[in-house]
């Protein structure tokens, strides 16, 4: 466990001075801006998606349906290429794999890292939803955000799409380790964006509800709308055994 | 031949095979293997990357694996470290089968600077060596100590991607020596640097088992960086091994070769051959011999004058092993294409 401790704790270390960092930070934070400019430039008498019970559900809908369809996937996409990209950029992977201790302990590491980066881009993007809210009731008091911030309802709707992006974090990770090429990692979390822009108006009875629900990059975005145990079963379980077997196969094929 | 017999010569033969490395082993300042490998092979689909190799590399010893770029030098140094696992053979370090449950015992004892420095750029020299410290879990006055070695404490705390190609060598080879190693596994030091980073690669190379008491096995393409540095050598070419043994050995072999420079080289030939003196080489003004002693040498001289040739110079081939690596490797070559040929 020592062995576990001391590799995230390098992690964290070499992660001072990279874009892995600052995306974690910017990223949300550029969507809680434009979903503000979005919301300030309503015109008058304009309301937060009508179907919604409260304005403050519509406008945090507003903020994580942008995020769980396209930001999110793409973070994480580039996320884990990035932080996978510190050890190929360099080769540090034979090195590493060379130091006497277990190399588990590395992929696990990674792997911890990059769900640290994940809530930390999420509270972000919690912090940020809240003085959005915040702000549009001060400028534009019409469209019904009143205070309090209900936190529970914030805080609540974040840690479902947070749990919900497990196997999604475990499948990124696993390919931008195995897969030298930036292009391959990124390339599969645009596909997943597009895939689940498309998959987000499957209807609830059709045949392709089940594939809808559990699709790694859709999971995020169905924990929030329509949030089922299911979808957070098959996330943490999914990402559990994803991982192991990541971590399995990285651990014993040949370092390049 | 009866039963004994018949085990008796076996027992001989077996010795004889062996002849060269129970030579190895008494010709030594030393008795015992930092390194060991036996009928070590690798593939890689169709391709033979290393083929039944037997390294072994003398306690103490600067050893020089040689070869031309795609000979197997890499895939052999990655399976020394575990990363890439071989098909068939065995490997020892210090004594001690590098296997699955072994490995961390093995890796303990070694420092590896695999091809490329794997340094991180965005962070400093000295915040590269405290990854690798922190690691191992090793004392951080681990860090001054390597960056004094390798002559880096000036530049310690810039960021990496500021550093030349010499220095991130350097840095490599630090990170190579952070948890006190005993053997020291260098792959192409040397590659990419100019002339003073060399020069500097290898004094500093040169006085690990000396100084520090660490084994060096260093892999190279560059012939002459090898032999200002190497205490004994291996060759490897086609992904075999065509010679192993002390640098010094491998020099008396290329001693006897002498140039000879006359104004009729055809003629010079008939008469050297005549003589019985072996004729490795004819060019246009000269002629390489082997001539084994000083006595050949004068002889061959007074013999090619005494025909009325004019004998312009005479001069023993530099002690490099250019030629001798060239002739080992195309031969290796040679024969590979033989036996492809055979098999079609």
């Amino acid at each position: 466990m020592s062995d576990l401790l001391r590799a995230t704790s390098i992690e964290c270390f070499k992660l001072r001075r990279t874009l892995a960092l600052w995306a974690s930070l910017l990223v949300p934070l550029l969507v809680t801006v434009m979903t503000t400019a979005l919301g300030l430039s309503r015109g008058t008498g304009a309301r937060f998606l009508p179907e919604q019970v409260t304005p403050w559900d519509g406008m945090t809908g507003v903020v994580l349906s942008l995020w769980c369809l396209v930001g999110l996937p793409l973070f994480v996409a580039l996320m884990t290429a990035l932080l996978a990209g510190l050890e190929h950029r360099e080769h540090a992977w034979r090195h590493l794999f060379a130091l006497p201790i277990p190399r588990w302990t590395i992929y696990v590491a990674k792997l911890l890292v990059g769900g640290g980066l994940l809530c930390l881009s999420s509270c972000v993007l919690a912090v940020g939803m809240a003085l959005e809210g915040v702000l549009i009731h001060t400028l534009r008091p019409d469209l019904g955000l009143s205070l309090p911030i209900p936190w529970d309802l914030i805080l609540l709707r974040t840690l479902s799409f947070t749990l919900a992006s497990a196997l999604l974090l475990a499948v990124q990770t696993w390919v931008a380790i195995r897969w030298r090429s930036f292009v391959v990692a990124l390339g599969l979390g645009i596909g997943g964006a597009v895939t689940t822009v498309v998959l987000r108006n499957v209807n609830e009875s059709s045949s392709f509800a089940p594939v809808a629900r559990f699709f790694p990059w859709s999971q995020p975005y169905f924990a929030f709308t329509y949030p089922q145990a299911s979808i957070f079963v098959v996330a943490i379980l999914g990402g559990v055994c994803i991982a192991a077997l990541g971590c399995w196969e990285v651990v014993r094929r040949d370092v390049e | 031949m009866d039963g004994d017999s018949r085990t008796r010569f076996r027992t001989l033969e077996v010795i004889f095979f062996h002849v060269d490395a129970i030579y190895f082993l008494t010709e030594g300042t030393v008795t015992d293997f930092a390194i060991e490998t036996a009928g070590l092979t690798r593939h890689f689909g169709a391709v033979r990357a290393v083929d039944n190799l037997s390294l072994h590399v003398p306690r103490g010893s600067v050893y020089a694996f040689l070869g031309p770029n795609g000979a197997g030098k890499t895939t052999t140094i990655r399976m020394l470290l575990g990363l890439t696992h071989p098909d068939h053979g065995d490997i020892r370090i210090f004594g001690t089968p590098l296997t699955r449950t072994t490995r961390r015992a093995c890796l303990r004892r070694i420092g590896a600077l695999a091809e490329t420095p794997s340094v991180y750029p965005h962070l400093t020299g000295f915040e590269n060596l405290q990854v690798t410290q922190r690691l191992l879990a090793q004392d951080p006055s681990s860090i001054e100590r390597v960056l004094r070695i390798v002559g880096l404490e000036d530049d310690a705390h810039r960021l990496v991607h500021t550093y030349s190609l010499g220095m991130r060598q350097r840095l490599g080879i630090a990170l190579a020596l952070l948890a006190s190693p005993e053997l020291l596994i260098l792959d192409e030091p040397t590659n990419g640097l100019d002339p003073a980073g060399i020069h500097e690669m290898r004094d500093l190379i040169r006085s690990f088992p000396v100084v520090h008491g660490i084994t060096v096995f260093l892999s190279s393409h560059l012939l002459a960086e090898v032999e200002q540095v190497a205490s004994h050598v291996g060759i490897i070419g086609n992904a075999r091994l065509l010679f192993e043994g002390m640098l010094d050995h491998l020099q008396q072999r290329e001693r006897d070769r002498v140039v000879i420079e006359v104004d009729r080289p055809q003629v010079a030939v008939s008469i050297l051959r005549q003589a019985g003196w072996n004729v490795e080489r004819v060019e246009a003004s000269c002629v390489t011999a082997t001539l084994p002693s000083r006595a050949d040498l004068a002889r061959a001289a007074t013999a090619l004058v005494n025909s009325g040739l004019s004998l312009y110079q005479l001069r023993t081939e530099r002690s490099s092993l250019e030629g001798l690596f060239l002739d080992l490797t195309g031969k290796a070559d040679r024969a590979s294409r033989v036996s492809e040929e055979v098999l079609r």
